[in-house]
């Protein structure tokens, strides 16, 4: 797949667009660590990441659409949490980010990027000029219908001049990588998919995008991690503090 | 009137927040300014302020000026407000020292607490305005935090130039002495005694800034030069990094062309560039130009 430059700046002209995929299946509501649940926690640090968005958006106290949202929630099926694309200012205008809700026995995976593809194939012709759009897949359990490995990869080969479209995941489960990391500040990332024990971390990672150099530098600098350059935007989403690192990464574009 | 610091005597020449500028000033038949600072577009379809500030401050009785260019960092709360506190404090400062000494240490130590004692006025001053109340429930918590934890921030470039005649008995005839102190990404293009163009600044590194909430972070670096008489001073924010070097070549029309040309890439940014002219062609043109 054709590498791209990850350059352009997210602009009030060249808005970044953001999609969120969310895993909203039953099994969110489990316990992730002593005091949340793993849908609490996604909703904190989705939160968080839209308050990071907002400060890189900000001039003269007020929000600058730099940034472009879109989110969907996904069990059995799919749900448009935000009734289509909306900018960062309008998404304050309403209070921010809904709070999702889980549940539902399916994890229709496919059924959420089938979603995703149909939303880029509507608009990406908008985002020509703009920073690659990113798709930010987060969950916690094996799918339970068909694979998506192939309406992932039609997503990432669709393309903006920027470079062809992120997809990044977020898998909110305990033991999927091979040695234990004692500083997160200090990790390296994701680097290739035998440091991971599981089966489904080793597909999600491999459905996921390099890292950019720009994002990886934004995110080092920035939030003093340590990512090395052959990372990929492939995150464990054990604790609060990695969720929000992943969540950073989706929109680590200049500005 | 004047207080006992003569400081009404000062003649004080400043870029515009609220809008363009474009100056030129003659001071005293020795020094020519030229100041040009443009808000980037999406600034101007905002109507928000220019985060860039320059200021430069001349004691005509001393043959003295300072000046100070800065950069209000995006990220923070109000960059522009940091931009031009730091630059009023910075000027006034500067041109208050007794003299520039022969090493900058001293200046260095006395300046780094300045920085952190300005910093607690004008955080205490910033906490004080009022926040937007257009802004939702979930802005006003981010302002809020922005102000309290981050506080504003600026880069900045600044200095103090002892421009007296050549033909005063007590100057060299080919320098200027001079003083400069940075922090960030702030560029001066400068030509010393006897050397090539020097860039001055920290180039592409913005950590290094003044905050109101941190006072110093990062790295001072402060200067003692000689400056070429025949040479001019060229400080500009990274807005124009792009047309650095030529800054200095350009005529008050190419300079607007380029601004311009700037202003239509998508990615545009508040442009500001302060020009200290001392040889007799660039002043020649500036009293021209006011004639």
């Amino acid at each position: 797949m054709e590498l791209g430059s990850y350059v352009q700046p997210a602009t009030r002209l060249t808005p970044a667009l953001v999609i969120y995929l969310i895993d909203a299946s039953d099994s969110m509501n489990d316990p992730c660590g002593p005091a949340l649940t793993k849908i609490a926690l996604v909703n904190a640090a989705l939160r968080e990441g839209m308050k990071g968005m907002v400060l890189r958006s900000m001039r003269d106290n007020k929000v600058q659409p730099r940034y472009h949202i879109a989110m969907f929630a996904y069990s059995t099926r799919v749900l448009d949490l935000l009734d289509g694309i909306r900018s960062l200012p309008d998404l304050m205008r309403v209070g921010g980010p809904p709070e999702l809700q889980a549940g539902g026995s399916g994890t229709d995976t496919a059924a959420g990027f089938r979603e995703v593809e149909r939303l880029l194939q509507d608009h990406l012709a908008t985002y020509k000029s703009c920073p690659a759009p990113l798709v930010c897949h987060l969950t916690d359990a094996l799918r339970t219908t068909q694979d998506p490995s192939p309406i992932v990869q039609r997503i990432r080969a669709m393309r903006v001049d920027d470079g062809p479209v992120l997809v990044e995941n977020i898998l909110m489960a305990e033991k999927i990588l091979r040695k234990p990391v004692k500083d997160w500040h200090t990790w390296s990332g994701v680097r290739k998919a035998r440091h991971l024990a599981d089966g489904y971390a080793r597909l999600l990672y491999a459905l996921s995008s390099p890292l950019p150099e720009t994002y990886r530098q934004i995110i080092n600098n920035s939030a003093g991690y340590q990512l090395h350059k052959d990372a990929r935007l492939f995150f464990p989403g054990t604790q609060p503090e990695l969720v929000r690192l992943a969540l950073a990464a989706s929109s680590a574009t200049q500005i | 009137m004047q207080n006992p610091n003569g400081e009404a005597a000062w003649r004080i020449i400043e870029s515009d927040q609220q809008a363009d500028s474009f100056l030129s000033a003659l001071i005293g038949g020795q020094v020519a300014v030229r100041l040009c600072s443009v808000r980037c577009k999406e600034a101007q379809i905002e109507d928000a302020p220019n985060q860039d500030y320059a200021r430069v401050v001349i004691d005509e009785r001393t043959s003295t000026l300072s000046f100070c260019v800065c950069d209000g960092v995006g990220g923070s709360f109000q960059g522009h407000v940091a931009a031009r506190e730091l630059a009023t404090r910075l000027t006034r400062y500067l041109l208050m020292l007794p003299g520039i000494p022969r090493h900058p240490r001293s200046v260095a130590v006395a300046l780094r607490a300045q920085l952190d004692r300005w910093a607690i006025e004008a955080q205490r001053e910033l906490r004080q305005a009022a926040l937007p109340t257009h802004a939702s429930a979930l802005e006003q918590e981010i302002l809020v935090e922005q102000r309290d934890q981050h506080g504003s921030a600026t880069v900045f470039f600044g200095g103090r130039i002892e421009y007296a005649s050549p033909d005063h008995p007590r100057r060299f005839q080919h320098t200027l002495p001079a003083l400069f102190c940075w922090m960030g990404n702030v560029t001066a293009r400068a030509w010393m005694a006897r050397k090539p163009c020097e860039p001055l600044g920290d180039m592409h590194n913005d950590r290094n800034r003044w905050s109101t909430r941190f006072g110093q972070q990062g790295l001072l670096t402060v200067r003692v030069s000689a400056l070429n008489r025949s040479e001019p001073l060229v400080v500009y924010t990274d807005g124009l990094d792009a047309l650095g070097p030529e800054l200095a070549l350009l005529d008050d029309h190419q300079l607007q062309q380029r601004m311009w040309e700037q202003l239509a890439l998508p990615d545009s940014d508040d442009m500001t560039v302060l020009e200290l002219h001392w040889d007799e062609t660039r002043r020649a043109r500036a009293q021209r130009m006011m004639t």
